[in-house]
């Protein structure tokens, strides 16, 4: 059969992604999370007389410690596939993505399982995050100094 | 042509997972109570669910064990295999491997070569997501014509002694290219490979739709039956109306396209449609997605095949 | 009001991420990264640093900002200690992040297993 005639009628019956409500969802759970983020930040900067710069960092400790645990307890993924980039773009997808891989692998072994399969998904932001911040950084160093 | 005069379906034992209890998968002969069968990992499960079938279903008389699933290298199938003393050979055709398989079994019983075989297949969700896809407890978004693997297990033997249900004819398809290189649209690739074989089977055994009680599709899932049924008439002019696709059918209230998986298709006519009076005439298509995570990240698009077999039921 | 920025601007950049997501092919590991990047472009300018100051933690959550961090942590390391600083600087800055992550999810692996 015509290649360009299947594909129309693929495209005509395959069901539409609900998009407004994704962007919906998504807008709403990413807000929330920016929202608690600081909330609990401005808690430990005034009530427990930490720095700025710590407290940010312990709100994100605290992210990535609720995503882990929610992961292992096997619930997460359903809030991911409901909110997804509400909860992925933030740090959240990330202790995610590394927590599920680890729960996947655990059963082939901690060096030829776990710790072969650990940054799976996760690779991707180290990898492109430290490639990029490197190059980057020369060309600021290159401007500014 | 593939004519069978003396191969029968003799006897099958199915075994389901507990998602598959719950959204009302029935008549199974035993029901897991979770995904883990008792075992440490999923895989073992998956071969447990074979081993238990295998135990049930051979006797003295088998001769010959055919068989696959969708893990690696066919793991299952190895474990479940290892050392019952009969020769088994595996076999793979993605979610078209029960015909395959069938076929292969029928034409050594029909050639006189053995007497009695018994085929075994078994996908696992938990198995398959994270194999082909993501780690299982990723929330990676499904788009809606996602389908889900069964968690399922099925045996099926055949044997020239005679029973109510006949195998008679089957077609072996042709893969072929199905355009479609989004592995989330699994109906999309299998539709085409479907028509495909249906028209070939109608052709070669000289018949046409209306001399089939039932027309049943393997795991084209709700969004593939519509694009088979669209593709059929805009290309052959040919309208379907005694048609079910056993994914679509398997989970009631499914917000995905259906079930998928090599033993959904099987255990939907060994548990239900074989049963049913006003099915005599069953043309079995199996279709298949040829597709792996290599195959799809390096961008091309999915082959596929479909296996048909037509059976008769004495009601 | 930084509560109110904070909530507008993660919601905002989720957004953004969903509708690449639901518009082209790209995946979610894709979407993720190109925020990674852009993080680290953006801290070129110190507009991502801007960001957060008027922001609030808002703007400390999304992937972007691990991609803000590595690109500071490695610029001061060049203006701390020349250009070994390049090598020495980056991670110490994402340090609370990836040992979190892989200290945590390993803990987790151990006592669960994948279900559903």
């Amino acid at each position: 059969m015509n290649k360009n005639k299947y594909l129309k009628i693929v495209k005509d019956l395959t069901p539409k992604e609900k998009k407004l409500e994704n962007s919906a969802l998504a807008f709403l759970m990413g807000g929330v999370l920016g929202f608690i983020a600081e909330g609990i930040k401005l808690l430990l900067v005034y009530n427990l007389h930490l720095t700025v710069k710590d407290a940010t960092t312990w709100v994100l400790i605290i992210y990535i410690l609720m995503a882990s645990i929610f992961t292992a307890l096997s619930f997460f993924d359903k809030l991911v596939m409901k909110y997804k980039c509400g909860l992925i773009v933030p740090i959240t997808g990330f202790a995610h993505s590394i927590t599920s891989s680890a729960l996947d692998y655990k059963t082939d072994g901690l060096i030829t399982g776990v710790g072969a399969s650990f940054f799976k998904l996760a690779g991707c932001i180290l990898l492109y995050g430290i490639v990029s911040a490197f190059f980057f950084a020369i060309i600021k160093v290159i401007i500014y100094v | 042509m593939f004519n069978f005069k003396d191969v029968y379906l003799t006897d099958y034992y199915v075994v389901a997972g507990p998602f598959e209890k719950e959204s009302g998968v029935k008549n199974c002969d035993l029901y897991l109570e979770d995904d883990y069968y008792n075992e440490k990992t999923m895989e073992k499960a998956e071969a447990k669910m074979q081993k238990t079938i295998l135990n049930k279903l051979i006797d003295n008389k088998t001769e010959l064990i055919v068989g696959g699933d969708l893990t690696n290298q066919l793991t299952a199938f190895a474990l479940s295999t290892m050392n019952i003393n009969i020769p088994s050979m595996g076999m793979y055709s993605a979610c078209a491997t029960s015909a395959s398989s069938l076929i292969t079994l029928s034409t050594f019983i029909q050639s006189k070569l053995i007497k009695e075989g018994i085929f075994i297949t078994s996908s696992h969700n938990l198995a398959a997501e994270k194999q082909f896809r993501f780690p299982v407890e990723y929330g990676a978004p499904k788009p809606a014509r996602s389908s889900s693997t069964a968690t399922a297990a099925v045996g099926i033997k055949l044997s020239k002694t005679p029973s109510k249900i006949k195998i008679v004819s089957a077609t072996l398809g042709k893969t072929i290219d199905s355009y479609i290189k989004d592995a989330h649209n699994m109906g999309a690739v299998m539709a085409l490979g479907a028509v495909k074989t249906l028209i070939e089977h109608l052709t070669i055994t000289n018949t046409t739709i209306k001399d089939y009680d039932l027309i049943l599709t393997g795991d084209l899932g709700k969004v593939g039956e519509n694009i088979f049924k669209e593709t059929l008439k805009q290309e052959y002019n040919l309208s379907i109306k005694n048609h079910f696709d056993a994914g679509a059918e398997f989970y009631k209230n499914f917000e995905y396209a259906g079930a998928s998986g090599t033993a959904a298709q099987a255990l939907m006519l060994v548990t239900k449609y074989i049963h049913q009076k006003k099915y005599k005439k069953i043309l079995y298509l199996a279709t298949g997605s040829l597709h792996s995570p290599v195959l799809v990240n390096q961008k091309n698009t999915i082959p596929t095949v479909t296996h048909a077999i037509y059976l008769e039921v004495e009601k | 009001m930084t509560l109110v920025y904070s909530f507008l601007f993660c919601g905002t950049i989720c957004l953004i991420g969903q509708i690449i997501l639901d518009n082209t092919k790209l995946t979610p590991g894709h979407v993720t990264t190109i925020f990674v990047v852009l993080g680290a472009f953006l801290g070129i300018f110190n507009i991502y640093d801007k960001i957060v100051s008027i922001v609030g933690a808002g703007a400390n959550i999304p992937i972007v900002s691990f991609g803000n961090l590595l690109l500071n942590g490695t610029y001061t390391g060049y203006l701390e200690n020349g250009t070994l600083g390049l090598f020495t600087g980056m991670l110490a800055a994402v340090s609370a992040g990836v040992v979190s992550a892989v200290v945590f999810a390993f803990v987790a692996s151990i006592f669960t297993k994948p279900k559903d």
